[in-house]
Parts: structure tokens; sequence; C-alpha cells
């Protein structure tokens, strides 16, 4: 066991360190951050003294030693364009992205989970096709475009809630509905296909054969089982949330880590970008981590065949 | 002002260091900069947002709090103390009541960044917010049609027009002076107007904005498609050219859409190429780009410093020179004849629009939207400058 939990470090580890040279060298193929530093019409010189600033003027085999050994110190630097430490921004804008995920999850499961359930137990029948169409929906209607739908419904025209920002429940009502949308259709359809796989089993058709009731069958023998993978999707899918919502948070100016990125990669702040990136990345990573090493003590076949 | 003049790190600073000699405090009212030569465009560049160099921050706060506590809670002699900052959210200032000019009617502003446009455009006419910025054609058009909504649109510093980079290339067609006013000739600028601005731009022949000092002002060429036809015919090209790429200045892609329209109908061909804004501006500077770009610059100054950037040798965005515009550029620049200087300024702006080394558009107007609450949004106040100011002229309606 302490070896295979060494060895995932290990993968996490390697992991992290590609995604650093990965974030950092295209990070810096995209643009030049001191254009859009200096004011309109600065000079060549004005220009060349931001870079100085900034040590852009380095070679990038030396601005990436720099940024790994501050790294190894906990320091991701400064925002170019805000002048303040870059983790102290990130963790600023953490507990709104935290939030949001949380209520984008609790709606994503209270819509995913008893819509691919119903699904499955109506497999073929009027509510298993609603139910494909609302996945449908769900996956290809863009975030962006529900969001400004919602907008427009439920704060232009009836005035029920707030249109942006944050510091509110009801403000967040809204991003975390157009967020949890997406993922609401992701849990159905697991939920669903799990479902039919458990409700095909030996041990559910027993208990049926028992007599049981069938409330009773597919609540406890049934949906029990099913949501082990749901659970484990939708754990990996709140990091997600929490570090992919670019697009609903900007939509909403909601202050998350999401629009953090967005306007890293709109100013070119090159350390925002890399600590957003690689934080998100450390997240997920840690979370994946941790499943496999759960999934190995519960299922020692695991640890041993890898 | 010494002290603020001294700690300037601004993108400025290397070039006002290099030109002042020495700032002397004459008396406790009054300081006098020595430069070490010549430059009649200082005022312009220190006393301006071209540098932002010129606002007072005081020594003695500065000393005691040090520069990181300065950034956490800066002090400066505006009308608003500062209350709290959350970068990239919002900032509140509260009024100050000693302000020297007048005691600020309004007592708490609340800027909060919000880029999504027609999340502002709700947020305004929800009531979350009193003043709305920069908006395109299509949500404009909504505030303007909103009962108790008012749109207004000033006139800002910010001018664009068309470049053509490969005019410098004798083998390019762009290096005919004929094939250039063709383009000019083809763009109805009126209607491209209409369309992004509806209509409170202003069409204009030259990239220096009239409000400039020195600035020569030209009439927008005429649409007139028949003319710039003829033109290409007699350039050799009756059936047009491929062009190569088109890049508009990011995010005004549908105008570039529109212009590219306007050079497709009298048969010059090409091929919209969107970039990322950092990339399109490292590609300007860099001088990379090929074909037509459709430039903007929102930069404020006088005609000397607009001009300098784009069609003079040190011009950071100037493929090419003539020679002439060079060496008035270089007259202009030394001389402190008021008036001299003028006439020599207008010169180069004549010999730029004769050989139309651009295409000019239009000067931009900024479209705001400004909710019921507001009796003075400050909006156009100050000419030339895009946002609500001063703020101690802001009101609000009496309820």
């Amino acid at each position: 066991m302490r070896r295979f939990i060494l060895r995932r470090l290990g993968f996490a580890v390697v992991s992290l360190f590609l995604l650093s040279v990965t974030i950092f060298f295209f990070v810096r193929v995209t643009g030049d951050p001191a254009v859009l530093l200096v004011e309109p019409g600065a000079s060549q010189a004005d220009l060349d003294a931001i870079r100085q600033q900034f040590g852009l003027d380095q070679s990038l085999p030396v601005q990436y030693g720099s940024f790994i050994a501050h790294l190894a110190r906990g320091d991701f630097g400064q925002s170019f364009y805000y002048r303040t430490d870059v983790l102290e921004l990130y963790l600023s804008r953490l507990p709104a992205s935290l939030l949001l995920a949380t209520v984008a999850m609790v709606f994503s499961l209270v819509i995913g989970l008893p819509t691919g359930i119903v699904a499955a137990v109506r497999v073929n029948g009027w509510w298993d096709s609603a139910g494909k169409i609302f996945a449908l929906l769900g996956l290809s209607m863009p975030s962006f475009w529900v969001g400004l739908l919602m907008i427009l419904f439920f704060s232009v025209y009836l005035g029920w809630l707030p249109s942006s920002g944050s510091g509110t429940l009801l403000h967040v009502l809204m991003p975390a509905f157009a967020l949890g949308w997406y993922f609401a259709a992701a849990h159905m359809r697991l939920t669903r296909s799990s479902m039919l796989e458990v409700l095909g089993s030996e041990y559910v058709k027993l208990a049926r054969l028992k007599g049981l009731p069938e409330a009773l069958v597919i609540g406890k023998h049934a949906f029990k089982n099913a949501l082990i993978p749901v659970l484990t999707l939708a754990g990996i899918n709140l990091v997600l949330m929490v570090n992919v919502a670019v697009v609903v948070e900007t939509v909403f100016a909601w202050p998350g880590v999401g629009r953090l990125l967005y306007e890293g990669i709109a100013f070119r702040d090159f350390p925002v970008v890399q600590a957003t990136v690689l934080l998100g990345g450390a997240m997920i990573v840690t979370v994946n981590l941790i499943v496999d090493v759960l999934y190995a003590v519960i299922d020692p076949r695991i640890r041993y065949e890898r | 002002m010494k002290f603020t003049f001294e700690r300037y790190k601004g993108a400025g600073g290397k070039l006002l260091r290099e030109k002042v000699r020495e700032v002397q405090v004459v008396d406790p009212g009054r300081v006098r900069f020595h430069l070490r030569e010549p430059w009649p465009d200082f005022m312009t560049f220190y006393g301006t947002s071209a540098t932002g160099a010129g606002w007072i921050v005081p020594k003695k706060y500065v000393d005691r709090v040090g520069e990181d506590g300065f950034k956490k809670a800066p002090v400066g002699a505006g009308p608003y103390r500062f209350v709290s900052f959350t970068p990239g959210v919002e900032l509140v200032l509260e009024a100050f009541e000693g302000y020297w000019r007048k005691t600020p009617s309004v007592k708490r502003l609340v800027l909060r960044a919000m880029p999504e446009e027609t999340t502002r455009a709700a947020a305004l006419k929800k009531g979350e917010v009193d003043i709305v910025y920069l908006l395109s054609g299509p949500v404009a058009e909504e505030i303007r049609r909103t009962p108790g909504l008012r749109l207004v649109a000033p006139l800002v510093a910010g001018v664009f027009w068309l470049d053509f980079p490969d005019q410098w290339d004798p083998k390019s067609p762009w290096h005919e002076p004929r094939v250039r006013l063709a383009a000019s000739l083809a763009i109805d600028r009126q209607a491209v107007n209409a369309a992004e601005t509806l209509g409170f731009s202003q069409p204009t022949g030259s990239i220096v904005p009239r409000s400039f000092e020195f600035a020569l002002p030209f009439d927008p060429p005429r649409y007139d498609p028949k003319r710039a036809k003829e033109l290409l015919a007699e350039a050799g090209y009756p059936d047009g050219f491929d062009a190569g790429d088109f890049h508009p200045f990011p995010p005004y892609f549908s105008m570039g859409e529109a212009l590219a329209g306007y050079l497709q109908a009298v048969g010059i061909r090409t091929r919209i190429k969107t970039m990322e804004r950092a990339a399109f501006q490292t590609a300007w500077r860099e001088k990379t780009l090929h074909g037509v770009l459709l430039g903007i610059t929102g930069a404020s100054g006088n005609a000397a410093t607009r001009l300098e950037g784009y069609v003079t040798k040190t011009g950071i965005y100037a493929y090419g020179v003539l020679p002439e515009v060079e060496d008035l550029f270089h007259r202009q620049a030394r001389e402190l004849d008021r008036k001299k200087r003028g006439a020599l300024l207008h010169q180069i702006q004549k010999v730029v629009h004769d050989h139309v080394l651009h295409a000019p558009i239009y000067q931009l107007a900024f479209l705001c939207g400004i909710g019921p609450r507001v009796a003075e949004s400050g909006m156009g106040l100050m000419p030339g400058f895009a946002y609500s100011a001063p703020y101690e002229d802001l009101t609000l309606r009496t309820p």
C-alpha cells in the first residue's frame, strides 16, 4: 500500500511539473504583456523598461528557473497588472468560487439524480425520452447563453434576482444554476446508465423475487450502489466547477477564480495565469490522488494490479 | 510635486528623467522644472493622462506607510478618498469634504468591473448601477429605447483608420497612392458609424482628433465606389487585386467585416484575420502585419504626439517614413515659437493626408448608458476623456 501511494504521489508530482512547464511556455507564446501595460503611444524605451521590471528581458530558461525557485518557496510572484501578490489574489477569489461551485453542485445533483433515476426506471418510456432531451439540452446549451437568458428573464423582466455581482445568497442563484446546468446533464446521464446496470444485476432481481416493494428495491438496493460512480464524478466535477467557471463568472461578474483567470489571460498577466492554472491543476491532481488511494483501500485488487 | 515626480516609475518615467534635469522647489506653492533641452510637449506628457506622472502623492504619508502600505491605502489630492479596492472586482471611494475645488455632491462612488456588456446593460436597466461604460451599437440601441435611461456618447481621442503596411514596398499595389485613395473612397463611413456607434462617432479625414492642439482638420473622404473603381483601373488594377489579410484591431471585428466588405465591393479582396489583442499589438509593433489593418489609438496628447507613433522614424507603429515628414517633424520638435510649430505640424498633416498614408474612418464616440437617478453624469465634461469626470461634478437627482 505504501509503495502504491508513493508511486501515485510520484505521478502527481510529475503531472504538476509538466503542467508548470506547459503553462509557463504556452502563456509566453500568446503575446507580449508589456504592450498592454504601457500607455498607448509609449516608446520602445518604455516597453523595454516594463520588460526589465518584470524580468521579461531574460531568456526563457532563466525566467523558468526563477519561477520554479520562487514556487519552491510558495511564492507565485506579483501580478503584472494588479501589482499585488498573486497567491493573495487567488486566495481572495477562492471563497467566492467555492460557494458558487457548491451551490452549482447542489443544483446539478438535485436535478441530475432524480431525472437519471426516473429515466432508468422508466427506460424507453416517455420519462426516459424526456430525460435524454434534457441531457442533450444541458450538454449542448452553452452556459454563457443560459446565463444571459436567465439575466434577461429573472433579473430584467421579472426583477426577482440581482443581475450580477456578489454579496447575498440571491446573487449566487443564477450563476450557480447556469454552471450546474451542464453538470446536471452529465450527472443525469451517468445516473441513468449506472442505474440501468444495477437494475439488471442478480441481487436486484433477487430483491424483487423476495417480493420487496419496488420503491425499496430502487431506493435501497439499486440507487445506493449506482451512486458510487456518480459521486466519484461529482467530486471531480466539483473541483472543475471551482476552477473552470471562467465564462459563467465573467457573464455574472462573479468575483471568483475563473474570472481571475479570464483577467489574467486578457491582460497577459503571466503570474496570474500560471498561479491559477497550477493551483487548479494541483486541486485536480490531489482529488484524483485521493480517489485512487480510496479505491485501492476499498478494493485491494487495484493496488496489486498496478 | 518634486517628490511625486522623482517617485514616478510609470512607463514614461525613463523619458521624463532623461529630459528633466532638475525639479526646483521655488516656494511652498511653486516648482520649476529645468529641462536638458527644449521640449515643447513636456506639459502634454507630464500633465495629462499620457503618463499620469502629475498625480500628486503626499511625501509624509508615503514615508510613513512605505510603498506597500501606500499600495494598500493610497492617498492622492483628488475629490474622493480611498475606502477599499478588490483587484478586478471593485473600487470604493468616499467624498472628501475638504476638496479644494468644491465638495463632491455624490458621497460614495463604487466602481465595479463588469466584463460582459450585456450584463452591464441589464444591471443598468434593473437600477443596480447608475452609469455603464463601453456599449456597442445593438446594446446601446436597447438602452436608448428603454424609458428612463439615457444614452450619452462623448467623442473621445480615439480615431480609427485603415493602415496599409505594404505601401512602403514598391512591388505592392498599396505602393500606388491611387490604390490607397480608392480604398478610402470605397468606404461608406457614415453607414459604418450608424451600425457600430448609432451615428454618434464623427467621420474624419485625419488620424489627429480635431480637438487636439495643432490639429489640421480634414473632412472625411466622400463615399464614391465608382471613382474608387476608376482609380484602381487607372493604377493598373481594373479587376481589383488580392490585398491579403485584413487585421481588425481587437475587439472591433464586426467593424472590420464591414470595412472589408466595402473594399471587396470595389475589387480589393481581403481575408479577415482576427487576433487576440496582445498578439495583435505585438505584431503591429513588431511590424509583421501585412495587407490591411484597422488601427485605433486613444492616446491623449497633441498633433505631434499623435503623429509621432505612426509617421516618423521613431514611431513604434510606423512601417515606413516619408523623408519630408521626418524632416518637418524634427524641425517642429525644436521649434519654440508656438505659431511656427503649429505651421510645421499642419504641413505634416497635409503631406500625410495628400499621400493617403492612411484611410481615416471616424473619431470614436464612447457609448455609455445613464440611469434615472443621475442628474450630471460627468460624461463629456472633459473634452476627449471617455469617462465620468471630474467626479466632484457628478450629481444625483433629488427624490
